[in-house]
């Protein structure tokens, strides 16, 4: 993992600083609000339907056992109890007060984290593969490229003040487990024949209004020469994107309407009439960046009795079916705590389990643990033969809910409960579904199979790439909800289509048990996934069902 | 682009009077340069009296808005010694742009100037996009950027991108590079 030098540390205390001047001219009525708010939001802070709130920084999903525990202090003393893991990898914090937040950024700052561009239309925290290292079909490890990506945009003078929020994924792997079709910005690690490490580069891909896949805009970038060129991209959309029109800002408009071709020939331009030796990046600082992600000390074990454990114990075998992956070195495996106990709210974690991971890291995972964007935690590097010990600790705190992957991994935002934009509530909706789910061998029986549920059209849980989405609208003044089937995430990602009007919200979750009925009821085997039944079947067969009981 | 009569100017991290009168585009018209007078003229304006420029004092500085194209500037930055960046909203960071584009693209050796809507919170990254003056509407925040501009020294040289002029990648001088 990264760790901050001098420089980095005087970074974020400057900021801290700078924050705490403007707070404080805020709070005796120096700033106006309307100036003060570009100011807070480019510090992760929101004015939310009850209190203010905090968005942490979690730079690509890293996080040490160090840094949880002072989370955990800081959710004790400052919020609720408890904090909230977002889709893109964060930490949010839903009950602060605006005069507590200087203090809290004092505290983070103490253990290397700040809330810098954690909202606001700016570069946001960049995103990665939640397996990055341990992934055994990795070609190169994306995380000291996102860390080089991570400096070069805190704080970017020239991009503080787009059109609209920015953000980009790094994987360095062939299966896109990072959605870098729906940044604005996603980057695959490749080589090409002479083998040298590089980029292809896709821009243009989002969600909200308009949800769009990212076009391939260069299948070759030279690491070398990856900030310039990413500078190139932002000062082309910094110059031309549209500010008349909150809805059409992102960059995906202006990649749209001025095509693929003429876009990609601008930032070419761009790059190369100021490509200058400044922005390249030596071979010496790429290895620098790769120094802090060496593998850890791996020790083989032998894991003779696992088979034994699954065979003898049928919920530790649920939860290592579940819950448990492949990781590239024999003798360990890659675990998922799950954020998504029955009857909680998606992704959110309280003080008790932040400081329980952080003990479990220490023990089973050399100190280290991951967010994700389907909002659980990873622990990357546990030996087998620890699986069964974690597995019982992780059951005493309510992190062992073998059902990752299933209809009831839900994302979901924080919805109409808390959040200012929402339309309606995501969270109850969310509780509805998973009660009706709870029979585990149905569930596992359904197989892989996303929900996730947005609160409003800005699309936080990003339910348009969900098998299964769910989008609360304002039908004059009631909360209605409009399902989408049939989007993907990953290699095949694809956005999902409307099934029919909007229901309201006590026929949700009949609608839900309504498709996976009819998906039991019409696949040709158990291995036909959920998205190749609907694309075979069609539609209609499932609006049909849907709209005839409701 | 409504900037005030005789705005403040901050300048080589100086706060001082402005000797740029800003000619607005709808005034062209009617406009007579008098003697010893500098003027800012919007760009068509400028592009039509270039080169001789007939009647000025010296050669008028040229400016626009965040959102016009600077192509047309290719013919400005030889000749002008200022080239002045309309903000029409705080938010609005397109001019953020231009003024980096002018320094890298154009190699623009003359002063560059941000007039109209922006906040003393920005003056900093203005500094580091290649802005060598800011002109404020009223003295208070003109003073407040000064301030800001004085403490944020230390933050310019302590950032993982340097500035414009003195642009770097974020290990690079960790590294000795």
């Amino acid at each position: 993992m990264y760790q901050y030098d001098d420089l980095d540390r005087q970074v974020v205390n400057n900021r801290v600083a700078q924050f705490r001047d403007q707070m404080q001219r805020y709070l005796n009525g120096q700033l106006s609000e309307e100036a003060f708010l570009p100011l807070r939001l480019q510090n992760g802070l929101y004015v939310q339907k009850h209190a203010p709130m905090l968005r942490i920084a979690v730079p690509y999903g890293m996080l040490s056992a160090r840094q949880l525990r002072t989370i955990a202090q800081i959710c004790q003393q400052y919020d609720r109890d408890y904090c909230h893991i977002t889709t893109r990898q964060n930490i949010q914090l839903n009950w602060v007060q605006l005069e507590d937040v200087s203090a809290i950024l004092d505290q983070l700052a103490s253990v290397d984290m700040h809330a810098i561009q954690t909202s606001g239309n700016c570069i946001r925290n960049t995103t990665s593969d939640p397996l990055a290292g341990v992934a055994a079909d990795e070609i190169t490890d994306p995380r000291p490229y996102c860390e080089i990506i991570r400096q070069w945009s805190t704080l970017h003078p020239e991009f503080a003040f787009l059109p609209r929020k920015f953000k980009i994924a790094v994987i360095g792997a062939e299966t896109d487990r990072a959605s870098i079709q729906l940044h604005d910005i996603g980057l695959q690690l490749t080589h090409n024949d002479q083998g040298v490490t590089g980029f292809k580069v896709w821009v243009g891909g989002g969600l909200g209004r308009t949800p769009m896949l990212a076009s391939l805009i260069n299948p070759f970038l030279p690491e070398s020469d990856l900030l310039g060129y990413l500078k190139a991209i932002l000062r082309v959309y910094n110059r031309h994107g549209r500010r008349d029109n909150k809805y059409k800002a992102r960059i995906k408009i202006l990649v749209n309407s001025l095509g693929v071709a003429e876009f990609s020939q601008q930032v070419e331009q761009e790059y190369q009439q100021n490509y200058s030796d400044e922005a390249r990046l030596s071979n010496q600082e790429i290895d620098y960046a790769r120094s802090f992600f060496s593998e850890p000390e791996y020790t083989a074990v032998n894991a003779e009795d696992l088979d034994m454990q699954a065979q003898l114990n049928p919920e530790f075998s649920r939860w290592l079916t579940r819950n448990v992956q492949p990781h590239k070195v024999a003798g360990y495996r890659v675990v998922t705590l799950s954020l998504k106990y029955y009857g909680r709210a998606p992704g959110d974690v309280t003080t008790a389990q932040l400081r329980h991971i952080a003990d479990l890291a220490e023990r089973y995972s050399f100190a280290e643990v991951r967010s994700t964007q389907q909002q659980n935690i990873i622990l990357a590097d546990v030996r087998e033969s620890d699986l069964y010990d974690l597995w019982l600790q992780a059951r005493e705190m309510d992190l062992a809910t073998p059902t990752a992957g299933t209809l009831v991994d839900t994302v979901c935002c924080p919805g109409g409960d808390f959040c200012n934009l929402a339309n309606a509530r995501s969270i109850p909706v969310n509780s509805d579904i998973q009660s009706r789910f709870e029979d585990l061998d149905y569930l596992y029986d359904l197989g892989d199979l996303s929900l996730r549920i947005s609160g409003c059209i800005n699309a936080c849980a990003h339910h348009h790439i969900a098998n299964i989405g769910i989008l609360g609208v304002d039908k004059k003044g009631e909360e209605f909800y409009q399902v989408t089937l049939g989007g993907e995430t990953g290699d095949h990602s694809a956005i999902g289509k409307v099934l029919g009007p909007s229901l309201p919200k006590e026929k949700i979750g009949d609608a839900v048990e309504r498709i996976i009925e009819t998906y039991i009821e019409h696949r040709q085997s158990e291995d036909e996934h959920f998205t190749a039944a609907y694309r075979r079947l069609g539609k209609d067969l499932f609006k049909e069902r849907v709209y005839a009981t409701v | 682009m409504q900037p005030s009569e005789q705005p403040l100017l901050i300048i080589n991290g100086r706060i001082s009077d402005d000797v740029w009168q800003l000619i607005q585009a709808d005034a062209t018209e009617s406009f007579k340069p008098e003697s010893g007078q500098s003027y800012l003229l919007p760009l068509p304006q400028w592009l039509a009296s270039a080169p001789d420029f007939s009647g000025f004092a010296g050669f008028p500085g040229v400016w626009i808005n965040g959102d016009d194209p600077v192509e047309p500037l290719t013919d400005v930055v030889a000749l002008a010694p200022v080239i002045a960046i309309g903000f029409s909203n705080f938010m609005d960071g397109s001019g953020f742009s231009i003024a980096s584009a002018l320094k890298e693209t154009y190699g623009f050796q003359g002063d560059i100037r941000a007039f109209g809507s922006f906040l003393p919170d920005q003056a900093p990254y203005l500094r580091r996009c290649g802005f060598s003056s800011l002109a404020f509407s009223n003295a208070a925040d003109a003073e407040l950027a000064y301030s800001l501009l004085q403490s944020a020294k230390s933050a310019t040289e302590q950032s993982y991108q340097g500035s414009v002029d003195q642009p770097r990648t974020p290990f690079a001088r960790r590294l000795g590079r």
